[in-house]
């Protein structure tokens, strides 16, 4: 087993590696080959190593694997290691799985863009950081997954480059996601102070033993891990990346901000359950900002314009529920959310993906519509996703959002509060996500529409910026002048289907009272959790039934608004003008943000500038050179090449000295 | 400024007299010893300059080759620095013209041979003068 | 004579020297004032020679003599080469060595 886990991380390497450096070399499909198979073959690893994990005793089922150690004389136990249980495979498999159909997308939709080998490379280097992460045995393998995945992040978001838009978002990204690194890092220290070890495996049996119920360094630490988990996973206050990431190209949004990079946030409360049990504030913490998100996020999803930030915000809120279920103690219930939300936000985002391609780039939901019958497998998938999204029985969405608000219900006291927001959330994701859709799929065709309807696609005569509508050009930097849809790129359809099938039946693995393999099969990884569940029926019943209806409200709610009443949404704007501006502007987080960090950190960096730098800096060292010159040249002063006055000093000297010795004899 | 050189003078002076005198050097006072007749003289030094000061003897010979080598270098006329209205020295500058000079005095003005007002070098130099 | 006589005569000597070195701007006048401190030195050193009785301090004295003459020596040949570049020969005039 040990070889295969070591493959699992193996594979993206190589493939990163062998595009990176061949990239010159290698014809364009090659490098879009190699990097799938890469990814295949680092899922067929990851399923390898999960059947032999599978194959031992229940209680052996954590194992740590170790290449070399780090620092072996300073006291920490730092190694290369990775750690083989259920919920990383779990994850493992997630990731791999999801990218492998990621890249079989892009092989055809980045058709065409000078980028296209950089983009197998960067989307290989993202995998195998997030394999690394979430395979990590100890803390300081964590970190360094952690950080290359936000590095990945940077590169991708800001792939084309010479998009002042794209770059500025990824910068964006890439600070708040340092700040998150400096929680986790903090966190860390907080917690290795008393534990003495990075392993993970090691710390969790410890933990009990060092540190009591609600210890204060504990619930630091765990709070700012908690910090890390928010910035990557963009729950707020440090959510503002996401939307800005939509700059990315449309696979690097399903990929890294649907399907995996997000969830890392989750996966990281999940991994330290015991910790967090024994922190209690922390967990509420991660709870309520769980459920603040997801309302938050709902609500700025019925304002916003553009295809994919409506997907982004829905991410955002699904995440939500995750992190509000993790922190709960809802693990295998997070988790699962974990597994169907990256089906079908990934079908979702590719759908979305191939609409952006019929419309010739442009993403504003405003000039979309009446694509229904030209792009019928695109509608399909769409619609696919959406109903999972909105948890419509039967399919996957349903049973993972209803399990995880049902654990939430059976702790009751003020997780009531929760639950309540999680079945308000539930509504109001019904209603954005059938927005999208009515808006872009029903009404009048535009001329996209219209267009593909006579069999070709359309093009605009300026390729431009879609959120600023500049001008731009085709040349590397910027995308391509082809445009790919799915009705025409057999990879992109395959891809689609495949994720449309799982986002149908993957809710088969956990349906409440009926299976429970994703139960049995995480239960060793989260045995000794301290929550235990009981399920009560009627709990169970309500929730399922509360959950359908909602859903179903949502579509209804959304059909009438767009479909069957076009000018009412409209009205309605003008009626809650304030509130639209609030939800449009995104709860002026990004203008809060602003005000209280961005601009405090120009006036100190110009005080440092003007006034520190100028006066102490560059003064001590001007005063520095000043005393040296001004010696310097009162020593010059005596070079004067007057003859009469160098005798006199020999003669003076010799006096001098004369003296000396006179009056020491003396 | 020669005033306070003055004093520096007399001051320095002072000093020494002071260093001199006030020495506890037993001898100064005395008349010192008696010495053999010859002491000091060119012979005593000769022969202590090659026997115990032949060193001192060498280089101070090669010295003053130094110096002589560098008193000719220095004062080389060298082409090309000087400009036009520089002229060259050569020996026949130094002869006075025929006729003058203390001769010219102890002859009254007459001489012998006149025909030549105009010294020039003598031939085979090749220096062209610039002047008359 | 005593020896203090002979040094005392050096030590003045020397004395007027020194001050004609920091005196005067002609450089030949230099050069000769610092003859003058040279062989005021040779005085000093002749004097103790005849107080120890020993032939050292005369020899001592030649090649203080050999020397002050190859510095002369030089020293004209200075004065000869600034002659030739029309530069005033003055002591205080040429100051090109400055710092």
């Amino acid at each position: 087993m040990e070889t295969t886990a070591w493959l699992i991380l193996l594979f993206p390497l190589l493939g990163c590696v062998v595009i990176g450096l061949g990239f010159r070399a290698l014809p364009a499909r090659a490098t879009g080959a190699i990097g799938t198979l890469a990814i295949a073959a680092a899922f067929v690893a990851a399923l390898v190593t999960t059947l032999s994990l599978q194959d031992r005793a229940v209680e052996e089922r954590h194992v740590v694997f170790s290449a070399w150690d780090y620092a072996v004389t300073v006291g920490v136990d730092a190694e290369l290691s990775i750690l083989v249980d259920p919920l990383s495979m779990f994850m493992a498999l997630v990731v791999s799985g999801v990218s492998t159909l990621i890249h079989l997308y892009s092989v055809a939709y980045m058709g065409g863009d000078p980028g296209y080998r950089r983009f197998f490379a960067y989307l290989n280097y993202f995998v195998f950081s997030m394999l690394l992460l979430v395979l990590a045995g100890n803390f300081l393998v964590l970190i360094i997954g952690w950080a290359f995945v936000g590095a990945a992040s940077y590169l991708l978001i800001s792939f084309w480059y010479r998009r002042t838009t794209a770059t500025a978002a990824g910068i964006k990204a890439f600070v708040i996601n340092v700040l998150g690194d400096v929680g986790l890092v903090l966190g860390t220290y907080f917690i290795f102070k008393h534990t003495g070890t990075l392993d993970f495996m090691v710390t969790f049996e410890r933990a009990e033993e060092v540190f009591g119920r609600g210890d204060g360094d504990l619930t630091a630490g765990c709070i700012l891990l908690l910090v890390g988990a928010f910035a990557k996973s963009a729950q707020i206050p440090l959510h503002t990346w996401l939307p800005d990431a939509m700059e990315g190209p449309t696979p690097v949004s399903a990929l890294i901000h649907a399907a995996t990079m997000v969830t890392a946030g989750v996966y990281l409360i999940a991994r330290m359950h015991p910790l967090f049990e024994l922190a209690p504030a922390a967990a509420t913490t991660g709870a309520i900002i769980g459920a603040v998100t997801l309302l938050v996020a709902g609500t700025i999803g019925l304002a916003v314009t553009d295809l994919k930030r409506v997907i982004a915000y829905s991410t955002m809120s699904q995440i939500g529920y995750m992190v509000m279920g993790v922190s709960a103690g809802a693990y295998v219930a997070g988790l699962f959310h974990l597994m169907t939300h990256a089906f079908f936000k990934a079908l979702l985002f590719m759908a979305a993906g191939s609409v952006i391609s019929a419309m010739g780039g442009e993403q504003n939901l405003d000039k979309m519509g009446g694509f229904r019958k030209v792009m019928p497998f695109t509608f399909a998938c769409m619609v696919i996703g959406g109903l999972a999204l909105s948890g419509i029985p039967p399919f996957s969405g349903f049973f993972s959002k209803d399990e995880i608000l049902l654990v939430l219900g059976e702790q009751g006291g003020w997780k009531w509060a929760l639950y309540v927001a999680g079945y308000v959330g539930a509504f109001l994701t019904a209603v954005y996500t059938w927005r999208m859709i009515f808006r872009a799929f029903w009404g009048e065709p535009v001329e996209p529409a219209r267009e593909l309807a006579h069999g070709h696609l359309y093009h605009p005569e300026k390729p431009t910026n879609p959120a600023t509508g500049e001008e731009e050009d085709t040349d590397v930097g910027f995308p391509g002048p082809e445009h790919h849809i799915a009705e025409w790129a057999l990879p992109m359809k395959a891809a689609m289907g495949l994720l449309a099938i799982l986002s149908v039946i993957g809710g088969i693995v956990l349906i409440p009272k009926t299976t429970t393999w994703l139960d049995h099969f995480l239960e060793p990884s989260f045995e000794g959790s301290s929550v235990v569940i009981h399920a009560s029926d009627s709990l169970l019943v309500i929730g399922l039934v509360l959950g359908t209806v909602l859903g179903l409200a949502g579509i209804a709610v959304a059909h009438y608004v767009w479909v069957r009443n076009p000018g009412l949404s409209a009205r309605v704007r003008e009626r809650f003008a304030p509130l639209h501006r609030l939800f449009v502007n995104k709860w002026y987080f990004d203008e809060l943000i602003d005000l209280l960090v961005v601009r405090p950190a120009g006036w100190f960096g110009r005080w440092a500038q003007q006034t520190f730098e100028r006066i102490f800096v560059s003064g001590s060292v001007d005063a520095t050179t000043g005393i040296v010159r001004a010696g310097s040249a009162a020593v010059r002063a005596a070079q004067s090449g007057f003859l009469r006055a160098y005798a006199a000093m020999l003669l003076l000297g010799v006096v001098a000295v004369g003296l000396y010795f006179l009056i020491q004899s003396a | 400024q020669r005033g306070l050189a003055i004093l520096f003078a007399l001051a320095l002076f002072i000093e020494l007299s002071i260093a001199v005198l006030a020495s506890g050097v037993a001898a100064i006072d005395s008349d010192g010893p008696t010495l053999p007749f010859g002491f000091g003289g060119p012979e005593q030094i000769g022969a202590a300059f090659l026997t115990k000061f032949l060193l001192a003897f060498e280089l101070a010979s090669y010295l003053l080759l130094i110096a002589a080598v560098g008193a000719v270098v220095l004062a080389r006329r060298r082409g090309g620095i000087h400009d036009d209205a520089e002229t060259r020295v050569s020996v026949a500058d130094f002869l006075l013209p025929a006729g003058t000079g203390t001769m010219a005095e102890a002859v009254e003005g007459r001489t012998g041979t006149q025909a030549d007002r105009q010294v020039g070098p003598p031939a085979g130099t090749g220096v062209p003068r610039e002047d008359a | 004579m005593s020896l203090a006589w002979y040094l005392v005569v050096s030590a003045l000597v020397f004395a007027i020297g020194a001050g004609g070195v920091l005196t005067r701007r002609n450089p030949l006048v230099v050069l000769l004032c610092l003859e003058l401190m040279l062989n005021a030195a040779n005085v000093a050193l002749i004097g103790f020679s005849r107080m120890w009785g020993n032939v050292d301090g005369q020899i001592f004295a030649v090649i203080v003599m050999v020397v002050a003459a190859c510095e002369v020596c030089i020293g004209l040949g200075l004065v000869v080469a600034i002659y030739r570049r029309r530069l005033p020969i003055d002591v205080d005039e040429l100051r090109e060595l400055s710092g």
